[in-house]
């Protein structure tokens, strides 16, 4: 180990120091008022499994900017097993995969003007339409 | 920044930036020696620089993983993908959601050396659509285009299903279906560019190829799944027509039948975990009343019942299906019946490779009218080994070489050397 070395020494510091947020951003899964969700139903509603909210057709919808952050850590798996599930799913049981929006605006405004939408935002939404199901 | 050229501020920054990091670390106080808060320094900067690596590697990791999303560069095969999936805004009614046709389609060429076709070709194109209709009605329209035998381009309505979906626990569909018996034929039909191998095992082949256990049904089958402890109890109940034996290969009877007879079964499954990349475990049945166009018109009530097993995970794919058939001939008077067929497949997924193996194995009653009358009906023994390699997520190269035992008569015993390109889109 070199102490004669200050940029390397400021740069380890800083990294080290800033490793809590390095760990990647909290990912927020979203709905609107008439879907009622736990936790635990994000998951099957992502993976196919589960279609309804009581009498309201769910319509779950991907963020692309997010994808990768809200399959690995909601879903435990890498996006490219997320899509091949789907792709097996749409064959075998007829189940549309969730539409991609681009990012969080996109999702927020989806998710405020369609019943049943779920979308995930990588920030809390301020809007009181919009309710927080669960952090990732 | 040059750090060399300022030195004055070089250490400011290197003895604020060791103060700060000194009294960050627990038990380290100014009371120490200079020896101790060296040391505790040392172990500081190397946690961090451990720390750097990690982060260093899972930088790599991520940067390999995740499609690069600009703008102006070519898109990746996972970009192409997410574009597959991506469908234009959908408002608030689910009846204006547009329906994409997507499919499958497969060339290539086989070696056999059992008298067959060889020699390049064009396999089949399947077509399929899942229109969404409303929030519980839903539909499966799906169409291949293959060539038989002799060369002529056949039309076949794969699948022509409408569904009504009550809960997430129940949906009921009516129409012509894949059988839903054990796991390979509802997982992969006609997907050529999702099964592993290039051929399916004989003993589950489609009618027209083959296949000894009905592939389809049409009728109306109620399928859905419920959580139980980690994972989900998945269930499949169906009725339909009876298949019959016409020109010695199966016939689902798609347009109705003139003869009374009908099909019935049931497949209960576990899937571990709630998730489908982890292991299935099931076991099925089937009954029906099968009539044959001999000159004896038979009639066999098919009996089956059987498990299975399915692993579908970023590593392993292995899948094992069992079959036991105990059918009554109800027209001679000869009994029941006992046969059996199965097969096991286990594939190894590295990256884009994946070797896999399979056995298969029939051992079919000749006594048994509904194997004598079948082409296919003889007992045999079949073991292939292979090699897939995923160009892109959605075409894959395989390559296959099998060897079959058939106690057909005379005896054949044949290998094949079959090579398949297959893709998605």
């Amino acid at each position: 180990m070199r102490f004669d070395d200050p940029p390397a020494i400021l740069l380890a510091a800083l990294l080290s120091l800033g490793c809590g947020s390095a760990s990647g951003a909290d990912i927020y899964v979203i709905a609107g008022p008439d879907v009622k969700l736990s936790v635990e139903d994000v998951r099957e509603l992502y993976l196919g499994d589960k279609e309804f909210s009581g009498e309201v057709r769910l319509v779950p919808v991907d963020n692309q900017a997010a994808l990768s952050e809200f399959v690995v850590k909601a879903l435990g798996m890498n996006p490219q097993r997320y899509n091949i599930l789907w792709v097996k799913k749409a064959f075998r049981d007829a189940l549309n995969p969730p539409a991609v929006k681009a990012g969080d605006f996109e999702v927020l405004e989806f998710v405020k003007r369609t019943r049943g939408a779920v979308g995930y935002v990588s920030s809390v939404p301020r809007d009181k339409e919009i309710n927080v199901i669960g952090k990732f | 920044m040059s750090f060399n050229n300022r030195f004055p501020l070089r250490q400011l920054i290197f003895v604020g930036l060791t103060a700060t990091i000194a009294s960050a670390v627990p038990g380290v106080s100014f009371g120490q020696s200079d020896a101790e808060r060296i040391r505790e320094l040392e172990r500081k900067l190397d946690r961090s620089l451990k720390t750097i690596e990690d982060l260093s590697n899972r930088l790599k990791d991520v940067e390999t993983r995740t499609p690069v999303r600009s703008e102006s560069a070519p898109p990746s095969p996972a970009q192409e993908h997410e574009h597959e999936r991506r469908i234009p805004e959908i408002g608030s009614e689910t009846s204006s959601l547009p329906t994409l046709l997507k499919g499958f389609a497969d060339v290539g060429a086989n070696f056999v050396g059992n008298g067959g076709n060889k020699g390049f070709f064009d396999g089949s194109v399947d077509f399929y659509l899942t229109p969404q209709l409303s929030s519980n009605i839903k539909t499966v329209i799906e169409l291949v285009f293959e060539h038989d035998s002799t060369g002529v381009l056949s039309p076949d309505l794969e699948r022509l299903q409408v569904g009504y979906t009550f809960t997430n626990a129940t949906t009921v569909w009516l129409g012509r279906f894949h059988t839903p018996f054990g796991y390979w034929n509802t997982a992969f039909h006609h997907g050529q560019q999702l099964q592993t191998s290039v051929l399916r095992p004989q003993m589950i082949d489609f009618e027209d190829h083959g296949g000894v256990i009905p592939a389809h049904t049409v009728g109306v089958w109620g399928t859905g799944a419920v959580r139980a402890g980690t994972g989900r109890l998945t269930y499949d109940l169906y009725a339909g027509n009876s298949p019959s034996i016409h020109g010695n290969e199966l016939d689902p009877n798609n347009a109705g039948k003139t003869q009374p007879g009908y099909s019935a079964g049931f497949n209960l499954g576990y899937l571990f975990g709630g998730s489908a990349d982890l292991l299935k475990i099931g076991v099925h049945g089937y009954r029906a009343v099968v009539r044959d166009d001999s000159l004896a018109l038979n009639v066999t009530r098919a009996n089956i019942f059987g498990g299975y097993a399915a692993l579908d995970s970023a590593a392993w794919e292995v899948i094992a299906e069992y079959y036991a058939l105990r059918n009554e001939d109800l027209s001679g008077g000869t009994g029941s019946h006992a046969s059996w067929t199965g097969f096991a497949q286990m594939g190894r997924r590295l990256e884009r490779w994946t070797p896999y193996v399979r056995l298969e194995r029939a051992a079919l009653s000749q006594a048994d009218n509904y194997f004598a009358q079948l082409a296919t009906g003889r007992a045999y023994s079949r073991q292939a080994s292979g090699l897939r390699y995923d160009l892109t997520p959605n075409s894959a190269l395989k390559m296959e070489l099998n060897h079959t035992v058939s106690e057909a008569t005379p005896k054949a015993v044949f290998n094949q050397l079959l090579t398949q390109w297959a893709i998605r889109f």
